[in-house]
């Protein structure tokens, strides 16, 4: 088994090499110490798994892992860094790693982080899961009525609604794209929608377009 | 020749005496007693007419008397030079007292003083001097450099006296008048003063002339044809005549018969009463009805043919008698009526000359009050327009230029000289600064064709020396009656250093701003280096640790319960380290937001700001993914922190609304809460150099920063810069 260990700490390396041998005492373990570095050694040689640190100088982590995943879709990436898994378990998922660990954690979760994206499956830690879990529960939150808005909103609303843009709202209204802009962020919040797709599917569900 | 022709006919004189020689080509003839003036500029003129015309006196039958005066012949010498080349012999001519040459003290000022009285008997003595010993007349000329301003008043009488003085005696007198030394009112009255004037100016003839004059010299050839009897008596005076010698012929007759004793003197009575009161013709009516009377009654029977010698020769002699009487009588009658006809025509024209004169007299004096005024107001105009700070130019329809004042000088270094008649789009006087041409172009455009007419133009010049100058061109455009351009007058204001002092001014704003942000930066990578060495060091150091001490913990599996508790606690006080070294690294250097980008850490910084205060937050996202530069995420997020830590301490908001949406080319950030707003007076500096912050980081990205709040209505902050999708 072959796996890559990319963090610009040697000390940090050193530690996780440990971590690792003692599970895997078989692995051929390679280090780097940045993004390009990480990024050239999997053009050139195989790995089975790539660990990478998020903050490296240069180049992000996070940078390096969406360019190896367009390079080898196969080969998974798992992400770690001192940051507490919320922050950014979430996005960092959804932009193509294979888990997160949290570098607070590593040394109780990362032998099992490993062995599970070696299954083939996406790691959290149960915290982060809760975190996402809520997220998603706060998503699906009843939407409020568009009758809390006041005329002038409305007004925007319908227009953000049918695709106008911002500043073509605030051209046909003769105020500032500052304005609508603020308008349309009050418009989102009261109605506990987050995007203009959102807003507009809402329209057509209540045929307000 | 045309303006020879018309002094001709105004002032040839009638022919009361032979006409002289002026010997001055567009002269021609003139009559004695023409007192004119002529006006000069240069030496060279005035010798062009003196010398001519003391040729002419010298060659006919004159006495000549010259008054020179400085500075042009300053002595007699220099005068006899000046003729010597035309008249080789003038200096036996000289000796002989056919010429005589006065230098102007021994003449008009003797003593320094001007006595009317004197000069007027010396020229009386001169003509009759001449006159005595045979000369036809006198010719002289004064010139009159020498005359000054107190002396003028004098002198003006005493030229109006010689005009009559020597009306109508053998005499030519012409004064020069140096024209550099008189003003419009002198000239003025020195024409007047002269029955005509010409002018010899750099060798061109001009004549001068009052239209009273005209008219004056008109009146003179209606009178002179007067005197000359042109005039028939009417035909009814002459009837009346022939019936009062009719009338005279029959009286005699009856009282004849009736007084037989004297009937040849009765009838010469008749004859001569007849001849006396209606001249000749009467006169001879008369003497034929006294003959025929005469022999039809007293040379009874009347047969001429049978008539006695006695009566006949009594007849003749009687005839003879009667026509001697009656020429005799009619000649004197006609005579003396000749004489009462002219004294009559004398007094009309004594006082049709009167009018003339007093009209004369208005005529200049309203001319002299005229020019006076318009003197004055043109010296008010000259000191304005030489006083003034801004430059006065003006320019006729083609933009040719017409005024140049002394201050357009200072302001472009072209002088009056260089500059007049030129056209603003000459080549060789480059005034308007290329890049600027088509924007003055359009601004006379704009007079020429009577949109305005006044306009003010704010535009780059060059000076002589090439120099860029800025001049602001209030321009106004002067029409005609028809509505054509007639002037365009431009006051020009030279504001070059106004413009300097501008372009400091942004320039220092610009070196501020750059400060600013050079400072920024700065602080931003400190802290940036700052919290990497904290994360790098202590952060990664604390990890190895925790992960030492966690593998210590684990091969002492079994031990005694206190080292496990101790390394417990060991653990949990690494913890609270690293969560401490995380949190003071990550407020120095916000590293999501170089890793996961400004929504990552909008959203993070939100969820721990409602964590900490209990705030409702919402963050509008974008749609799509973006793509910020560094420096901009970077601005964007501190401006974000700023708005939020306001809220959080000033607003006491319920709530807190953040979107980050991207629109036509622009980002726009707004941070709103719902809490008491403020008053834009009434904020404390320090949130006011806040506030300036943000705004300053925004410009330095491009784009707006805008603040809206109002008290109770909570408080919007929008940062708006520019944006392309990558």
């Amino acid at each position: 088994m072959r796996i890559l260990i990319a963090d610009d700490h040697a000390i940090v390396r050193k530690g996780i090499r440990q971590l690792l041998v003692e599970e895997y005492p078989s692995a051929r373990i390679e280090e780097v110490g940045d993004s390009e570095s990480l990024v050239a050694k999997t053009n050139a040689e195989n790995f089975d798994i790539v660990i990478c640190d998020l903050d490296m100088p240069g180049r992000s982590g996070l940078d390096a892992m969406q360019q190896i995943r367009m390079m080898h879709p196969k080969l998974p990436v798992l992400i770690m860094s001192i940051y507490p898994e919320e922050q950014y378990a979430r996005r960092l998922l959804k932009a193509g790693a294979a888990g997160y660990v949290s570098k607070d954690a590593a040394t109780e979760d990362l032998a099992k982080a490993v062995r599970q994206v070696l299954q083939g499956r996406k790691y959290i830690s149960p915290a982060a899961a809760a975190v996402i879990a809520d997220d998603i529960g706060h998503d699906g939150a009843d939407k409020a009525s568009h009758e809390s808005l006041s005329n002038r909103e409305f007004e925007i609303f319908k227009l953000i609604a049918s695709g106008k843009s911002v500043s073509e709202i605030a051209e046909k209204l003769s105020l500032s794209s500052p304005t609508i802009s603020t308008h349309r962020a009050r418009i989102l919040a009261k109605m506990n929608l987050r995007t203009n797709a959102e807003l507009t599917r809402y329209a057509l569900d209540n045929k307000l377009i | 020749m045309a303006e020879t022709n018309r002094i001709s006919m105004h002032f040839r004189p009638q022919p009361i005496a032979k006409p002289r020689k002026s010997g001055i080509d567009v002269l021609g003839d003139l009559p004695w007693g023409s007192h004119f003036c002529v006006f000069y500029e240069t030496q060279q003129d005035l010798l062009d007419v003196l010398v001519p015309y003391f040729k002419a006196g010298l060659e006919s039958n004159e006495f000549n008397l010259w008054v020179i005066s400085n500075p042009y012949l300053a002595t007699v010498e220099d005068a006899v030079a000046a003729l010597e080349q035309a008249i080789p012999d003038v200096r036996s001519l000289l000796e002989k007292g056919r010429l005589e040459i006065f230098s102007e003290p021994d003449w008009y000022l003797r003593k320094n003083d001007f006595s009317l009285e004197r000069l007027l008997n010396a020229w009386n003595e001169k003509i009759a001097g001449a006159l005595a010993r045979g000369y036809d007349g006198v010719r002289a000329s004064g010139d009159l450099f020498w005359l000054d301003q107190k002396y003028w008043n004098d002198f003006y009488a005493y030229e109006k006296h010689l005009h009559d003085l020597i009306a109508g005696q053998p005499a030519l007198i012409l004064c020069a008048y140096p024209l550099t030394k008189f003003g419009g009112a002198e000239v003025l009255d020195i024409v007047h003063a002269h029955q005509f004037a010409l002018s010899r100016r750099q060798g061109e003839w001009e004549f001068i002339e009052s239209p009273t004059l005209v008219h004056a010299a008109g009146e003179m050839k209606k009178i002179a044809e007067l005197l000359q009897g042109k005039k028939e008596p009417s035909p009814r005076l002459k009837g009346i005549n022939y019936l009062a010698a009719v009338l005279a012929a029959g009286v005699a007759l009856i009282v004849a018969i009736k007084l037989v004793n004297a009937p040849v003197s009765l009838f010469l009575c008749a004859i001569l009463f007849s001849a006396w009161y209606g001249g000749t013709g009467p006169g001879f009516l008369a003497m034929l009805l006294a003959l025929f009377a005469f022999e039809y009654y007293f040379v009874r029977p009347a047969h001429v043919g049978s008539m006695s010698l006695e009566d006949s020769s009594r007849l003749l002699i009687f005839a003879l008698s009667s026509l001697f009487v009656v020429l005799l009588v009619a000649a004197q009658t006609n005579a003396k009526r000749s004489l009462r006809r002219a004294q009559g025509v004398l007094a009309l024209t004594i006082r049709k000359l009167r009018e003339t004169n007093g009209a004369l007299r208005l005529e200049i004096k309203e001319r002299t009050h005229a020019e006076a005024e318009l003197r004055l107001a043109y010296q008010r105009l000259t000191y304005h327009v030489e006083n003034t700070p801004l430059a006065v130019i003006e320019f006729d329809k083609d933009l040719n230029i017409k005024r140049w004042s002394g201050r357009a000088q200072d302001i472009f270094g072209w002088n009056a000289a260089e500059a007049l008649m030129k056209n603003v789009n000459d080549p060789g006087f480059p005034i308007i600064y290329e890049e600027d041409k088509k924007a003055v172009e359009e601004i006379n455009e704009e007079l020429m064709q009577g949109a305005v007419n006044r306009n003010v133009s704010l535009n780059r010049n060059y000076t002589k020396y090439g120099d860029v100058i800025y001049c602001e061109w209030h321009n106004s455009v002067l029409r005609d009656e028809q509505g054509k351009v007639v002037t365009i007058l431009s006051l020009v204001h030279d504001v070059t250093e106004r413009r300097k002092a501008e372009e400091t001014l942004n320039r220092s704003y610009a070196e501020i701003r750059q400060l600013t942000n050079h400072l920024q930066n700065i602080r931003e990578e400190e802290r940036s280096h700052i919290a990497r060495e904290i994360h790098d060091e202590l952060g990664q150091q604390l990890t190895v640790l925790k992960m030492d001490v966690l593998g210590l913990g684990k091969k002492l599996n079994g031990m005694d319960a206190a080292i496990h508790n101790k390394i417990g606690e060991i653990i949990d006080l690494l913890d609270r380290t690293v969560s401490s070294v995380r949190r003071i690294s990550s407020e120095l250097r916000p590293s999501l937001l170089y890793n996961l980008g400004l929504v990552a850490a909008i959203e993070w910084q939100l969820k721990e700001f409602e964590k900490r205060s209990g705030t409702k937050t919402v963050f509008i996202e974008p749609a799509e993914e973006l793509k910020i530069p560094d420096p901009v995420k970077k601005g964007l997020f501190r401006i974000f922190q700023e708005s939020l830590t306001n809220a959080g301490r000033h607003a006491n908001a319920g709530k807190i609304i953040v979107s980050l949406e991207q629109s036509n080319g622009q980002l726009i950030l707004t941070v709103e809460d719902n809490g008491k707003g403020f008053e834009k007076e009434k904020i404390g500096s320090k949130r006011t150099l806040g506030i300036l912050g943000m705004r300053e980081r925004c410009q330095m990205m491009g784009g707006n920063y805008e603040i809206r709040s109002a008290p109770g209505k909570g408080t919007a902050v929008v940062a708006a810069v520019p944006y392309n999708k990558l």
